[in-house]
């Protein structure tokens, strides 16, 4: 029987990583990530689960670990946070250069200095070159929800990519509130256990994983493979939505949930804990004051939903990001991206960035509203001069 | 939406208490909302934890600016700053404290204001025996009920073991019970 609990974020990947029975984890200690090493590592003692904690020296090494054990054809979790998953950069390249369906959870903390454990997505919008699938979660419950159909997605023959699952450190991590847990013969049903057909270390069928090749020889195809993939992914996490949902009733949209689009002349798109925030206010100014503002909350990052967002929002005058990063320098990560996929000859929504949460600052519905409505205001504007807009900073 | 802030020190058990709470008010067919306010955890050092409950499921992940409940695990804690600044006009206050005295009268806060207090210190060190920090958080609790009537007392008592071992449950029902009836009001 499924049962609901009071769990913090944390809690909920753990119980997400439980449910899908993995096999080994490796793991390094960093807050805010640290409780879902300690309930896993609690599962596994008190018999919960069975699998192997390899408590590593470094996140570096537990991704060599989590690569290692993967290409045993075991199924591997771990999780970590900001400078940790910058350690891990150089490894997250080899899981997903061996095509290795290792899933993890990121657990968004800023990257320092100056240094803090509140949350922005800094720390993961950073690894999206690194070939992983990145989607961003909003609440706990989608923490839990979303392990087990991580593995479904990587593991699919299709695409065997690692997948990453990100939640903000603190406002999800440490905030508790009422989850379900999944029934684990309901999930052991969505789950098959894993059994990899392609990469398999074997004494008995020797084979041997990330060799050097020189420029003739494959390196371009096999890049060209992990777009193929990436781009195959689309599909497969649309594919496990619905089954998802078919199983437990519970929908997230794919790629991404769009809502009041139609006829929308201004669509607010964000990600992560901030949508349940965006909504709230489009909402509001839908039901109270009829204004006309569509809802995007993005949850794929990679693969980036390019065509798919063109199609939602070719028509809207004015689409405005909102996000808790920035590549200093450009623009927020997702607007970047956002930028290319509207870019047309004929017309273009006028597209803005909202930079906002940096460093754990709160964003308030009020904030929200604002942004909402200076938009609304701006939309039939030919031109603006100032798309990329650092929301909170004092004293401009 | 009901909107909990609590004021404790380090070792005194306030993220508990938030947490115990919220769980009382899920049990209760409420959705509840609980977290720590993240700065340095030490022994001694001022902790704040809070906690929402409402009818509907919570949306925001806000910090909460106006409190209508706050508690103070500690009355020394108005010596850094007024743990009542932000708590909303007509909300309540429940302050450990041994009674009326005139240090209590010196607290100064918002018009219409329900201030309470509640011995806790001296409970826990009955229940608890002597210790350096005094654990007052499940006595609180039974006083926010006390203070309250929203949340009962048999639904902390209910929360208490997803948080404490058996041998720990009994003296803590008896905490949250002492903590309900010795609640006084401050004119």
């Amino acid at each position: 029987m499924a049962t609901r609990k009071m769990l913090t974020g944390n809690y909920a990947a753990a119980y997400g990583a439980k449910l899908a029975r993995v096999e080994v984890f490796p793991a390094f200690p960093i807050t805010p990530q640290t409780p879902v090493m300690e309930k896993i590592v609690e599962f596994i003692e008190n018999g919960e689960l069975d699998a192997e904690f390899i408590p590593m020296e470094s996140e570096h090494s537990v991704m060599a670990a989590a690569v290692a054990a993967e290409a045993m054809g075991a199924r591997t979790f771990t999780a970590t946070s900001s400078q940790g998953l910058l350690y891990m950069h150089e490894n997250l390249f080899v899981a997903s250069g061996i095509r290795l369906p290792v899933v993890m959870a990121i657990v968004n903390r800023v990257v320092g200095p100056p240094n803090t454990v509140l949350n922005d997505l800094s720390d993961s919008l950073d690894q999206r070159d690194t070939s992983w699938i990145q989607i961003y979660v909003e609440n706990a419950q989608e923490v839990l929800d979303m392990i087990p159909q991580a593995y479904r997605i990587g593991e699919d023959e299709r695409v065997l990519l690692p997948v990453a699952i990100c939640f903000e450190g603190i406002i999800i991590s440490h905030y508790m509130e009422p989850v379900e847990i999944l029934d684990q013969d309901k999930v052991d049903h969505f789950l098959p256990p894993y059994r990899p057909k392609q990469v398999v270390l074997d004494p008995d069928r020797p084979m041997s994983l990330g060799q050097i090749v020189m420029d003739d020889t494959y390196i371009t195809e096999m890049k060209y493979q992990q777009q193929e993939a990436m781009d195959r992914s689309k599909a497969v996490i649309r594919e496990v939505d619905e089954a998802f949902g078919d199983a437990f009733g519970r929908w997230y949209g794919g790629l991404f949930a769009a809502e009041w689009i139609d006829g929308a002349e201004v669509v607010l798109l964000t990600l992560g804990s901030l949508a349940s925030t965006v909504r709230a206010v489009v909402k509001q100014l839908r039901d109270e004051a009829g204004l006309p503002i569509g809802f995007v909350k993005l949850r794929a990052f990679r693969p980036f939903p390019a065509q798919e967002l063109r199609d939602c929002l070719s028509h809207v005058k004015a689409a405005v990001v909102l996000e808790k990063g920035v590549s200093i320098g450009a623009g927020g990560p997702v607007f970047l991206d956002l930028s290319h996929c509207l870019n047309r000859r004929d017309r273009m929504p006028l597209l803005i960035d909202y930079i906002v949460g940096l460093g754990g600052r709160d964003v308030t519905f009020e904030e929200v509203r604002n942004i909402a409505l200076t938009v609304f205001e701006e939309r039939h504007a030919d031109s603006i001069t100032n798309p990329v807009r650092w929301h909170q900073v004092r004293g401009l | 939406m009901k909107e909990i802030k609590i004021f404790g020190r380090g070792g005194q058990g306030a993220v508990t208490a938030a947490q115990v709470l919220a769980v009382a008010a899920f049990l209760e067919g409420r959705w509840a909302q609980t977290f720590p306010q993240f700065g340095a955890e030490r022994r001694g050092a001022p902790v704040i934890a809070y906690v929402r409950w409402d009818g509907i499921p919570i949306v925001t992940r806000n910090k909460v600016y106006s409190p209508d409940v706050v508690m103070v695990m500690d009355f020394n804690l108005f010596r850094m700053s007024n743990p009542l600044a932000d708590i909303k006009p007509g909300g309540t206050a429940i302050i450990n404290h041994p009674g009326n005295g005139s240090r209590l009268s010196r607290i100064s806060t918002a018009e219409r204001v329900r201030l309470f207090t509640i011995d806790a210190t001296a409970i826990a060190h009955e229940l608890y025996g002597k210790t350096t920090i005094p654990i007052t958080n499940i006595i609180h609790l039974g006083a926010y009920c006390a203070a309250n009537q929203d949340i009962s007392v048999e639904s902390v008592c209910r929360a208490l073991p997803d948080f404490f071992p058996r041998n720990k449950l009994e003296v803590n029902q008896k905490a949250a019970r002492e903590g309900y009836e010795n609640l006084r009001g401050v004119s």
